[in-house]
């Protein structure tokens, strides 16, 4: 492309260079051209003007001399000019010297002609004059001869028509009448002075009048004429070849202007249409920097350019979250969730919105927002409903499958506008809360993920520092009221000596890494501790634990490591946990099982509580939930499923505890109803160290 | 005999009905630079372009005797004796030819011809050039008006010439009467047909009444010829050039006594009588001579202008 430019450049400089010359030297040319022609014009004209006026000069007895005095001038120096022309020194014209040459050389011969004849054409004239004025008086002079007269007017008759015919042959009769004159014995001075004047005067005339015909000759030759005429012709024939010459540049040129013309054409046409290339390229990069391509919605980077702008005076977003939707990219591959994106971006578009500025976004993955100004909580609210209505009433259709989806929505119109909007949207969906939830600050949910981090700060130091601590309550057989095991309890000591309990971060480090760290703590700590105790021990292990492959490494070399107290551990599986892997809960029974291990299922009767996975697990124990528990002695209802529970575990040959043993009248009833162990405040919270008591009366 | 006489008397009409030979100067001149003019004036008058400072151009064109000089020859640096008598320096611009014998074509080639004259002023270009540009006078006004800070020979010829170009003496009684301003007198008008009849227009005509061709002096009747002054011979070496000069003007003819090359005559009388001898080949009589004389004094034209202003 440069190249191309350059050379169109070049080409173009060239081309300008080149006809300017052009212009310059064709214009000095044209200049030369027309001086010469001129000249040899002028020549002509100076020519013809001297030859007019000797015509003029001969016939007339008085005539004004001055023009051929001009017409020589003219003559001689419009010959000088043609000579000393430039044109005619350059090369192809030196072939014209020969012409000039004689052309100066008759030139300057015609001068003396010119002169001469002049010169003798005044004597002659005058002489003729003269002859003719004077011979009148031959007759008053002579009267008795008649010879002389006659003599007298033969030779002016033979002389005028000499004169006339410019024919010499007449001075022959002129001679003979002449001598007659010179012979004639005067009588008197008088006749003497007359004869001899006219003797004198022919005598002048016979003399010079062979010069003076041909000096007139010369003059009349029209050799000047000729030699101007074929200069001209010479001259042109040459010039023409200069003009065929300037005629191929001028074409020449031509061809290079329409060339560099063209090829400038060429390149502007490409440059205009690269310019819109790229201007199509720029709106594409435009597009794509503010619009998700998937859905044809302003996309995040949009959303953070119309903040930063701060083109909305009040805004409020719709944060749209579809629910479950890596579900339905799993279970129906993700063109099916493009294809809801697509349809969801286009319903979310709701006419209700229009008078609010509304701006939609795909804000990535499954989030979509609608960007509105100045709408009223009140307002939001039904039109958010609205909108998870036609949403959830929609059915996606995709090769006969229908699909139904439903959105979560927080609303929000306090700043950072989509930060709040997405906390309280994830805090919605944690805490199962409504569909539709707005952001307040009342909600605390800054704060609240503000102590999170806290927490998990100091969890984090506190398992570094070793202050993770088992704490330990006792399981008391109510039928023989002694200490049977005790659960290990997790513990965090804080900097300032005082103690936590687990609901404070353990759901929090169950998102994190650390969760690991405070699981594995806990193990090593507990084996450490019941080592070389008689008591049996239990630990609280999570499904999320099951899972942790690493985790079961570290617990298995545990209990390879210590066998006897492998054989009065007890694990406590968490019933509540929400997804239960119970291919992987067979397998952990089994291996635990294999070590002589126990297992239990925590908070029995709440959550997914399930009778019919304790039939496939081999469970030893069932820990009955505190929750229904507590309220066996108000509650008949709680009372019968407390029963059915202990029926059934008997029945399967499971024992059982119960937990949340608060009141002695509680721990009789549940002795009553025939269950295993209880453990409770009334008997002992839980401690650092085990309990100093080995049996508890009631 | 009768058809020639018919012939001749026809030819004499034609002759009789044509144009006047002699034409009006006129009465102004275009093209002339005054400043130029007057510089020209000022170096004309000028003994300073003289070998010994006592000759200027003025001395031997001498604006008191119509432009030419009373001397049989001028005198020149040193008391030199010139060749030839001096010819007038009025309407020369109007001269076919420049000097007595024709020798070079315009003002500017005569120019030089005295100023380097061994017996007139017997300067040199370099010599004139030395001269002026220490002339502190002539190097600002020619400054002012070649502007040129060094004077050239080129340029002092520029300005006398254009001082000589200024030189014309119109406003004649003839002239006058040519634009029929005025009527001749009596014997002026004889005059002027005799001057035709005669035959003296045949060489004498034209706006300088003259000087537009050669002649021989002594057509009919030979010329004492003299080879120490320079005729067209001596230019061209022509056999039939020999006492051949320039047909002189006959303006201002009264003023510019003595006549001819060799100041043969010294009045106007002898030399028309000379004249009517010699080159027309006839006897005149005393009326003619007077009547002619009559004539040739209204060729006396008004004093050249330039002459006369400040």
């Amino acid at each position: 492309m440069i190249n191309k430019i350059f050379l169109a450049l070049v080409l173009g400089l060239f081309s300008i260079g080149i006809t300017t010359y052009y212009y310059f030297d064709q214009r000095d040319y044209a200049q030369k051209y027309k001086t010469v022609v001129n000249n040899i014009q002028e020549l002509q004209n100076a020519y013809n003007t001297i030859s007019y006026e000797i015509l003029k000069n001969a016939i007339y007895s008085f005539s004004n001399q001055d023009e051929i005095a001009h017409g020589i001038q003219e003559l001689n120096q419009r010959y000088a000019y043609l000579y000393n022309s430039p044109l005619l020194q350059e090369s192809q014209y030196l072939t014209l010297d020969n012409d000039l040459i004689r052309l100066g050389t008759d030139i300057s011969v015609y001068n003396d002609d010119a002169e001469h004849y002049l010169m003798l054409n005044a004597g002659i004239k005058n002489s003729f004059v003269f002859l003719l004025n004077y011979s009148e008086r031959s007759q008053s002079l002579f009267p008795q001869d008649k010879r002389i007269e006659h003599d007298i007017s033969t030779i002016i008759s033979e002389l005028s028509n000499m004169r006339r015919l410019l024919d010499k042959e007449h001075l022959k009769n002129v001679t003979t009448h002449l001598q007659d004159l010179k012979n004639f014995d005067t009588n008197s001075s008088e006749q003497k002075i007359y004869l001899e004047t006219v003797i004198l005067h022919v005598t002048y005339i016979q003399q010079n009048f062979p010069q003076f015909s041909e000096t007139v000759s010369h003059l009349q030759s029209k050799h000047i004429a000729t030699l101007i005429k074929n200069l001209k012709n010479d001259f042109n024939l040459i010039a023409q070849n200069d003009f065929v010459l300037i005629d191929t540049v001028a074409l020449i040129l031509l061809i290079l202007i329409v060339l560099a013309l063209t090829s400038i054409i060429i390149l502007l046409v490409r440059s205009q249409r690269e310019n819109s290339r790229l201007k199509r390229l720029k709106q594409d990069l435009e597009y794509l920097a503010n619009y998700d391509p998937l859905t044809g919605l302003l996309n995040r980077n949009s959303y953070n350019h119309t903040m930063l702008q701060k083109k909305y005076e009040k805004p409020t977003i719709l944060l749209i979250n579809i629910n479950n939707f890596k579900h339905i990219n799993n279970l129906y591959g993700t063109e099916v969730g493009d294809y809801i994106l697509q349809e969801v971006s286009q319903l979310i578009k709701l006419p209700i919105f229009d008078p609010f500025q509304p701006n939609y976004y795909h804000l990535g993955g499954d989030d979509f927002g609608v960007l509105l100004e100045s709408i009223s909580s009140k307002q939001i609210m039904g039109y958010a409903e609205a909108l998870t209505q036609s949403i959830k009433h929609f059915i996606f259709v995709d090769n006969d499958v229908e699909i139904n989806i439903t959105v979560n929505i927080a609303i929000n119109s306090q700043l950072p506008l989509l930060e709040n909007a997405d906390m309280v949207l994830k805090h919605s969906k944690k805490e199962h809360l409504e569909s539709i939830v707005f952001f307040s600050k009342s909600l605390g949910l800054k704060e609240q993920i503000q102590n999170n981090i806290n927490t998990l700060q100091s969890l984090s130091t506190a398992i570094d520092a070793h202050s993770i601590l088992p704490y330990f309550q006792p399981i008391i057989s109510l039928e023989t009221h002694q200490v049977v095991k005790y659960e290990a309890l997790v513990r965090q000591r804080n900097s300032d000596g005082s103690i936590t309990g687990p609901d404070a971060f353990i759901n929090l480090a169950a998102q994190t890494p650390l969760y690991r760290e405070l699981t594995k703590t806990m193990i090593e700590q507990v084996f450490e501790h019941f080592k070389d105790q008689p008591y049996r021990f239990s630990i609280n292990l999570s499904m999320r634990d099951l899972l942790d492959s690493e985790l079961m490494v570290i617990l298995e070399t545990l209990l390879e490591k210590n066998p006897e107290s492998a054989k009065r551990l007890e694990i406590e599986l968490l019933e509540s946990e929400n997804l239960f892997d119970i291919q992987a809960t067979e397998h952990f029974i089994t291996l635990l099982k294999s070590y002589g291990c126990r297992i239990a299922i925590d908070d029995f009767g709440t959550g997914y509580s399930n009778f019919s996975y304790l039939a496939r697990l081999s469970v030893d124990t069932l820990k009955i939930d505190g929750s229904l528990i507590s309220k066996i002695l108000t509650d008949e209802k709680y009372l019968k499923t407390v029963e059915a529970i202990v029926h059934y575990a008997n029945t399967l040959g499971v024992e059982t505890v119960a937990e949340f043993v608060e009141t002695q009248e509680l721990a009789q009833k549940l002795k009553e109803i025939g269950i295993t162990y209880g453990q409770g405040y009334f008997f002992s919270k839980p401690q650092a160290t085990l309990s100093e008591r080995t049996t508890f009366d009631f | 005999m009768q058809k020639t006489f018919f012939v001749l008397i026809l030819f004499v009409v034609t002759a009789v009905c044509a144009l006047e030979p002699i034409e009006p100067l006129p009465t102004t001149l275009d093209g002339i630079n005054l400043e130029k003019a007057k510089l020209g004036r000022t170096l004309f008058l000028d003994p300073i372009l003289s070998s010994d400072g006592t000759i200027s151009c003025a001395s031997c064109h001498s604006f008191e005797h119509g432009g030419a000089d009373k001397r049989d020859v001028s005198l020149g640096v040193q008391g030199r004796k010139g060749d030839i008598q001096s010819p007038t320096v009025y309407n020369s611009r109007y001269n076919f030819k420049q000097f007595w014998n024709g020798r070079v074509d315009s003002l500017q080639d005569q120019a030089t011809g005295p100023l380097t004259a061994h017996s007139e002023m017997d300067m040199s270009p370099e010599k004139i050039e030395k001269v002026l540009n220490k002339n502190l006078y002539y190097l600002k006004q020619f400054k002012k008006i070649y502007h040129k800070s060094h004077i050239t020979i080129d340029d002092v010829v520029d300005a006398l010439v254009t001082f000589e170009m200024t030189l014309v003496t119109p406003n004649s009684r003839f002239d006058r009467y040519l634009r029929g301003e005025l009527e001749l007198s009596e014997d002026e008008k004889r005059g002027y047909s005799t001057f035709k009849a005669l035959g003296c227009i045949t060489c004498h005509n034209g706006i300088n009444v003259g000087a537009n061709s050669f002649q021989k002096m002594g057509l009919f009747k030979p010329y004492k010829y003299n080879t120490k002054f320079p005729d067209r011979y001596a230019h061209t070496n022509k056999e039939y050039h020999k006492n051949v000069y320039k047909v002189p003007t006959l303006r201002n003819i009264t003023l510019t006594a003595p006549y001819f090359h060799d100041a043969q005559a010294k009045t106007l009388e002898e030399a028309v009588k000379m004249m009517a001898t010699h080159n027309l080949g006839i006897s005149i009589t005393q009326q003619e001579v007077d009547d002619i004389i009559s004539f040739l004094k209204t060729l006396e034209g008004e004093r050249p202008m330039i002459l006369d202003l400040p």
